[in-house]
């Protein structure tokens, strides 16, 4: 499942913040390859730049310096509007607070990405369906997200990140707002559908048990990928 | 925040402005849409019998020359003039000049002010050119006062501002037609030539069986013309033959005619003659309608209804009035062994004024007795406008 | 493509309906008094046209006796040697009908023959009037109208009084006109010239001459007619009276736009509150890959469920509206300008059209600004919430600059610029512009301000509503700056209508000297009686120390119209007050007949200085004056000139009297010279005697009904501000929902988190209040020395009221408060748990 050419290049990323008169070295020459349909997962104290690196992956920012490859293709040299197509095209998203649109429907929220991407109606229908079915809500189409449970508005954001076949699905503390149980469920599905659909996953987390699923953890300190052997050390000193 | 702030504020300032030049500059109004009708005075004529006016008494006759001039207390009068002329080159040119009085009020009026009058004159000039294919028609207004319009019968004139005919002399012929208008104008000198004729019953004219119904009528139906006609800035001398008719009456036309038709003729044989047909509304002509033949050594024959045919022709359709005239006719008196084809000059000859008619000059053609004959006249043809 | 981010936006209107109903009522308020304005001024313009067509009809020329009467020979020779084909002449003269009481009339006598090209007077065929109106003496044609209100019936006889004696008159025919021309025709006898010349005693006489002269015919007429006859053009005529009501309908304009003005501040500030409150799902969308220019255009359309509903709401409220201001409108040009009769409101499809494009027009452009804002959202901002307001408060220098720009661009055009009206407004707009830019800075230092300084006296929740306020200026500033400039507005026109009736007042108490005024008009001039044998006697009685005389006379010349005002003011004090010239030689130059005086509004329209010379076309030809003097004068705003009635009397031979005015003696009781008056002028009908005071009394009257259209104007633009700032702190607090929940939770009673939200209305309000005084008496100072001296050409005092300044500024902490009373009360209202939850 993990093929030969890597899907995702970082090259020498840093991205500095300017604040008031001071500024920040958020992430400090990170430099990785991930591969097609790799788990991987993205650790650190809050305020190690986790997000940033999310964000630079899916191009909602703009490095200071470095760039990132996907599929060949560098970031940089896109301008926003390009950048908006490569969104469209070749990423997902799921964020910690599900930022479903609260005027929408279920069903016409997973219909949004399909809708950028000029899928024709009864394809985009049956998709809708097949993926609703798949994270167990097939019966809430239309009702709106402030009818949904947590749990269930975070399933509802899972489709629509995947519903578009994108390669590369980038998820930002999606069980932070969770409950351990239901936690536990949206991850497991999580998991399990990206496998299966050989999606490359990125996710930055604080949870353990999602360590244990992963198939790689980048660690991040000061804004530096530590090596996982180090991490690990670490960890083993900490208990 | 700042840059959009102020994207906005230049805009809406662009605006405001364009819409505030926009405003003040604009005319929103229309021009008003205003009825050009005339005061309507065709209803003063062949309207009902008013009482009070002079009528024509039977056995009554004109005396020139004391006639010639208005008869105030009889509801209408005219003075109608026609003609035929031809340029030296030929070109030929028709002409029409008729003063009309209408009488308002049976009795005088005595008032203080100079523009008090029962009097109301018309005057109706036209002009075809038949070489160019135009015909010209104007009509006048204007009270009978402050030397506006009027008749006098010694020395004779009859006038409506500045179109008038006039004795040059004592006598009454011969006299002076002149009347001009922007686009067109005449000035002629109408010579002695036949002796008046007196029509009807030496000058009593019947026009419905009531007596007093009738009208006093002569014509003088042949006068050498000669003089200068304008055209399109073109003045050319001409000369030819003209035809004055003259008529007063307090009188209405009966209320099953429609209308009529009025011949003036003049013979290259030297006869003259006049023919009017009244149409009835069912068809067909009226008992009174009458006319004159005059002989080429003067003399003169009444002409009855049972005596002339009147055979319409083609007719034309008037693009203004949608009337259709018949402008074509055989006119046939088969005791003076007369036949003749009445061809029309120019089809067009429609006076649309505030009364409508045609009226036009013509050509005649045909035979007298074996013997062809031609010449030229007049034709007038009334209510036309109002098919039933 | 886009429909689902469409649909997401409308369902968002659409749950937050107050929003909508608030904003599409600012547009729909802003785009109705436009259109009324537009309406009331265009039937205003169509009634005084009408009035113009029924007497004038289609004349392109007339030619006029300087002393209204000509000889009727002119025009025979016109007529008959065919120099104006196209001539009519008319008899015109004033008629007393009475009823139960006086009735005056217009009698008007044509020769209906020579009539055809210029007037219908709807006699439709078959209609038997011609001969009667010829040939009977007293026959006349009348509207139904009046003879209704005479209780005539067809042919029924009337007396009416004329020329000093009585005529019995006939009604032989009704005078058709189209309904728009009824009102004005509804004064008219039309009559016979003969007919008209017994009743009026003009025998042998024509008032004018009415002519349709073609372009080459002009010249030549003129040189044929004699040296007192003037031939006019009848459409410069019009013209000029249509300039004489230009600047009044310009004002009006203004006031309208004034009020879209502010309404466009409040769609700007709903659909700008709308994007920040959706930035998170603007930002969402960015993430999916909804392009900017998706965005961009999905605002501009969401605005449009405001803009359209709100204009085609605003036409019919406009519709409305017209029709009430046309007859303030109508009546206010009736008492100031000339006589004009309501008409009727008529659908001008122009003005629709432009109230349509201005209302969408607006919507669109005011939606512009935030439709950028929500496609320059990052899409990362999904995540963080508080760099947005740090960067609203990095922006307020900018802001600044923009207000100096502004003001300096202003203040520029009125001072270098063209000296027009237009310019006038232009350069008040970019100063209210300024100041709008200039008020989230100013409100952010004053509560910065208080914060430093005053803090320690408050208690929690206004501490928290003082620090509160610099923290959503971003989204208030607007709404404030909104209300500001309303207020600042009512405050403005206030101290301007204050500082005019103070100084009309003034004007007034000075230049009404004499204590009886006596005012005589044709009605008495009828019975050919003697003005000044009348006056002298007065000077006689020993209650009179002197009697002044005057007459005005509006002087044709060619192309425009001058009002002479010819006086004796005696030998006193004149009460004049002169803005130039030298008082002493000034009157010696005026007595003498060398020199006239010009009224400050007629200088200034025509750029004549003391010293500078003015021709005047008298009856015996063309005459040079000296300008002597210039005097302060609010009769009209088309200026008058003045010049010494026996001056006048000589030069155009006219020795009518329009007023006479008694000066008491010091020991004279004011009732005696009433009765003094009464008796000398017995029961006479057409003289009016009144005292200074009722004069003054009902000037001040005319005024304030004047006015009457600027308040109605000020009242809608005060609830166009009051919509807006509602509106504006509506979607304050609903942005706020989640802070006052976790004060709750804290502990909060819903009575303080009410007394925050009230504390922080009421200071915007207060904020609002404050800035709009400074704004609204430099606004004052604008109307006051610019606008009213470039529209109208007559300067005045400034004399601004406390009274009027405090309204201003109770208006605006009510208008505030009044629009937190709802928002304070729902906050305590709503339960703690249901904010704290994320959406």
């Amino acid at each position: 499942m993990v093929s030969t050419s890597p899907h995702i290049k970082i090259q020498m990323l840093s991205k500095q913040y300017e604040g008031r008169g001071r500024s920040r070295l958020v992430l400090d020459q990170i430099d990785t390859t991930i591969g097609h349909g790799e788990f991987v997962v993205l650790v650190g104290r809050s305020g190690s730049g986790k997000s940033t690196l999310l964000n630079l992956l899916g191009g909602l920012d703009r490095p200071s310096t470095g760039d990132v490859l996907i599929d060949g293709q560098s970031l940089a040299a896109l301008d926003e509007d390009a950048l908006s197509r490569l969104r469209r095209h070749k990423v997902g998203y799921m964020f910690q607070f599900f930022n479903l649109v609260p005027t929408l429907t279920v069903a016409e929220n997973l219909l949004l990405p399909l809708d950028l991407l000029g899928v024709a109606e009864p394809e985009a229908e049956s998709r809708i369906r097949d993926w609703l079915a798949a994270v167990g809500l097939a019966g809430r189409a239309t009702d709106y997200p402030d009818e949904l449970s947590g749990g269930e508005q975070q399933r509802v954001a899972l489709a629509r990140a995947l519903v578009h076949r994108p390669g590369l699905l980038l998820a930002d503390e999606p069980t932070g707002n969770l409950d351990l149980t239901t936690a536990r469920d949206v991850l497991r599905l999580l998991d399990d559908l990206c496998r299966r659909s050989g999606t490359t996953l990125v996710m930055a987390t604080h949870s353990q048990e999602v360590i244990g699923m992963a198939d790689r953890v980048l660690t991040i300190r000061d804004g530096r990928l530590v090596a996982a052997d180090d991490m690990a050390a670490d960890d083993m000193a900490a208990r | 925040m700042s840059r959009s702030h102020l994207l906005f504020t230049v805009l809406f300032a662009g605006l405001l402005v364009a819409v505030l030049a926009g405003l003040l500059w604009s005319g929103s109004r229309e021009p008003s849409a205003l009825d050009t009708e005339a005061i309507s005075v065709i209803d003063l004529l062949g309207g009902e019998d008013q009482p009070g006016y002079q009528r024509a008494r039977p056995g009554q006759r004109p005396g020139l020359p004391a006639d010639h001039g208005p008869h105030p207390d009889f509801r209408s009068e005219w003075w109608y003039f026609t003609g035929n002329l031809s340029s030296e080159t030929g070109r030929h040119f028709g002409f029409q000049l008729t003063f009309f009085r209408f009488a308002l009020a049976p009795q005088p009026v005595q008032r203080a002010s100079a523009w008090a009058t029962r009097q109301l004159w018309m005057a109706h000039l036209a002009l075809t050119d038949t070489a160019g294919g135009r015909f010209f028609s104007r009509e006048r207004l204007a009270r009978g006062a402050q030397g506006l319009a009027g008749a006098e019968a010694r020395p004779f004139r009859v006038w409506l501002e500045d179109w008038s005919a006039a004795s040059l002399y004592e006598g009454f012929l011969p006299l002076r037609v002149a009347a001009s208008d922007p686009d067109f104008a005449l000035d002629l000198r109408l010579e002695p030539g036949r002796e008046p004729v007196f029509q009807g019953d030496d000058g009593y004219s019947a026009k419905g069986p009531e007596p007093g119904n009738a009208s006093l009528y002569y014509s003088y139906t042949r006068m050498p013309a000669a003089g200068v006609v304008r055209v399109g800035g073109e003045r050319v001398p001409v000369n030819g033959l003209a035809w004055l008719d003259r008529e007063w009456s307090t009188s209405a036309l009966g209320p099953d005619l429609a209308g009529w038709d009025w011949f003036s003729i003049q013979l290259d044989d030297g006869s003259d003659l006049m023919f009017y047909g009244l149409r009835r509304k069912d068809g067909g002509m009226d008992a009174l309608s009458a006319g004159t033949l005059v002989e080429p050594d003067g003399r003169v024959v009444r002409l009855s209804r049972d005596s002339v045919n009147l055979e319409p022709g083609e007719r034309w359709h008037s693009p203004a009035t949608g009337a259709a005239y018949p402008v074509r006719w055989t006119l046939t008196i088969p005791s003076r062994k007369l036949r003749l084809a009445v061809e029309p000059r120019l089809e067009h000859q429609e006076m649309d004024l505030s009364v409508r008619y045609w009226e036009g000059a013509i050509q005649v053609r045909g035979d007298r007795d074996g013997r062809p004959v031609s010449g030229g006249g007049y034709l007038e043809m009334t209510g036309y406008d109002h098919p039933h | 493509m886009s429909k689902l981010v469409q649909r997401a936006g409308w369902r968002f209107f659409l749950r937050h309906p107050w929003q909508l109903a608030l904003a599409i009522s600012g547009v729909a308020l802003g785009v109705a008094v436009v259109t009324g304005v537009d309406l009331a001024g265009g039937a205003a313009l169509r009634a005084f046209d009408l009035s113009r067509e029924a007497v004038v009809g289609r004349a392109s020329h007339q030619a006029l006796p300087r002393d209204g009467r000509m000889e009727e020979s002119v025009y025979l020779a016109l007529r008959l040697g065919g120099t104006a084909r196209r001539a009519a002449p008319v008899v015109e003269g004033r008629v007393r009908a009475d009823a139960d009481e006086p009735l005056m009339l217009t009698m008007m006598g044509i020769d209906p023959l020579a009539e055809a090209p210029f007037r219908d007077y709807g006699a439709s065929r078959g209609d038997g009037p011609l001969g009667s109106l010829m040939t009977e003496p007293g026959a006349v044609l009348g509207t139904r109208e009046f003879a209704q209100r005479r209780g005539l019936v067809m042919g029924d006889r009337f007396t009416v009084f004329a020329d000093g004696r009585d005529t019995t008159l006939r009604l032989v025919g009704w005078l058709e006109a189209e309904p728009e021309r009824r009102a004005v025709l509804e004064q008219f006898l039309l009559a016979d010239i003969a007919t008209a010349q017994e009743v009026l005693g003009m025998l042998g006489q024509l008032s004018r001459v009415d002519l349709i002269l073609g372009p080459d015919e002009i010249e030549t007429l003129r040189g044929s007619l004699p040296a007192d006859i003037e031939l006019s053009a009848t459409a410069a005529r019009s013209r000029s009276m249509s300039e004489m009501t230009r600047a009044f309908r310009i004002n009006l304009l203004a006031l309208s736009l004034l009020a879209l003005l502010v309404g466009a501040f409040l769609i700007y500030s709903t659909m700008s509150f709308l994007v920040v409150q959706r930035r998170t799902v603007i930002g969402t969308f960015r993430t999916l890959g909804v392009s900017r220019a998706q965005l961009f255009m999905s605002v501009l359309r969401e605005s449009l469920l405001v803009g359209i509903p709100g204009t085609l709401i605003g036409m019919i409220l406009g519709w409305l509206l017209g029709a009430g201001l046309t007859r303030l409108v109508v009546r206010t040009i009736d008492d100031l300008y000339f006589q004009l009769q309501f008409s009727g409101l008529h659908l001008d499809g122009v003005a629709l059209l432009k109230g349509v494009l201005l209302g969408i027009g607006v919507t669109v452009v005011a939606s512009l600004a935030p439709a950028a804002e929500a496609a320059a959202v990052p899409p990362r901002s999904v995540l963080s919430r508080a760099s947005f307001e740090r960067r609203a408060r990095r922006r307020l220098p900018g802001l600044l600059l923009g207000a100096g720009v502004a003001l300096l661009l202003g203040i520029g055009l009125i001072r270098f610029g063209p000296a027009s009206l237009a310019v006038g407004f232009f350069g008040l707009l970019c100063v209210i512009l300024a100041a709008a830019f200039a008020a989230p800075p100013a409100i952010a230092a004053m509560t910065a301000g208080i914060a430093r300084f005053g803090v320690g006296h408050l208690d929690m929740p206004s501490r928290m509503a003082v620090r509160g306020i610099s923290s959503t200026l971003s989204r208030t500033g607007v709404a404030v700056a909104a209300l500001m400039v309303a207020v600042a507005s009512v405050i403005g026109v206030g101290v301007m209508v204050g500082s005019f009736r103070v100084s009309v007042d003034n004007w007034l108490q000075q230049s009404l000297r004499a204590d009886i005024y006596i005012s005589l008009d044709e009605a008495w001039y009828a019975h050919s009686r003697d003005a000044d044998a009348l006056a002298a006697r007065l000077e006689d009685s020993p209650l009179v120390t002197e009697v002044t005389r005057s007459v005005r006379h509006r002087l044709e010349t060619g192309e425009e119209q001058i009002r002479l005002w010819a006086l004796d003011p005696g030998s006193g004090d004149w009460g004049f007050e002169l803005l130039e010239g030298e008082p002493e030689s000034a009157r010696a130059d005026f007595i003498s007949g060398s020199a006239v005086w010009l009224s400050e509004p007629f200088a200034r329209h025509r750029g004549l200085a003391v010293g500078d010379r003015l021709e005047l076309a008298t009856a015996q030809g063309p005459r040079g004056f000296t300008v002597a003097a210039i005097f302060r004068d609010y009769t009209s705003d088309r200026g008058v000139v003045a010049v010494y009635l026996p001056v006048f009397r000589a030069a155009w031979g006219i020795r009518r009297l329009g007023g006479l005015g008694l000066i008491a003696a010091a020991d004279a009781d004011p009732e005696d010279i009433r009765e003094l008056a009464d008796q000398a002028f017995g029961d006479a009908a057409g003289v009016r005697v009144a005292s200074n005071v009722e004069i003054r009394q009902v000037s001040l009257a005319i005024f304030d009904r004047t006015f009457t259209i600027t308040r109605v104007l000020q009242v809608l633009v005060g609830i166009v501000a009051f919509l807006g700032i509602l509106s504006a702190l509506q979607s304050l607090q609903m942005e706020r929902v989640r802070e006052l929940a976790v004060l709750r939770a804290l502990g909060w009673t819903p009575a303080q988190v009410r007394r925050l939200v009230i504390t922080q209305t009421g200071l915007l309000g207060a904020a609002a209040g404050i800035l709009a005084v400074p704004l609204g008496l430099i606004l004052a100072l604008f109307l006051v020395q610019v606008i009213n001296m470039r529209a109208f050409g007559w300067s005045m005092g400034f004399h601004p009221d406390p009274a009027t300044l405090g309204q201003g500024l109770i208006l605006a902490i009510a208008a505030a408060l009044f629009g937190g009373v709802y928002p304070a009360w729902r906050s305590g209202q709503r339960q703690p748990a249901r904010d704290l939850r994320d959406e």
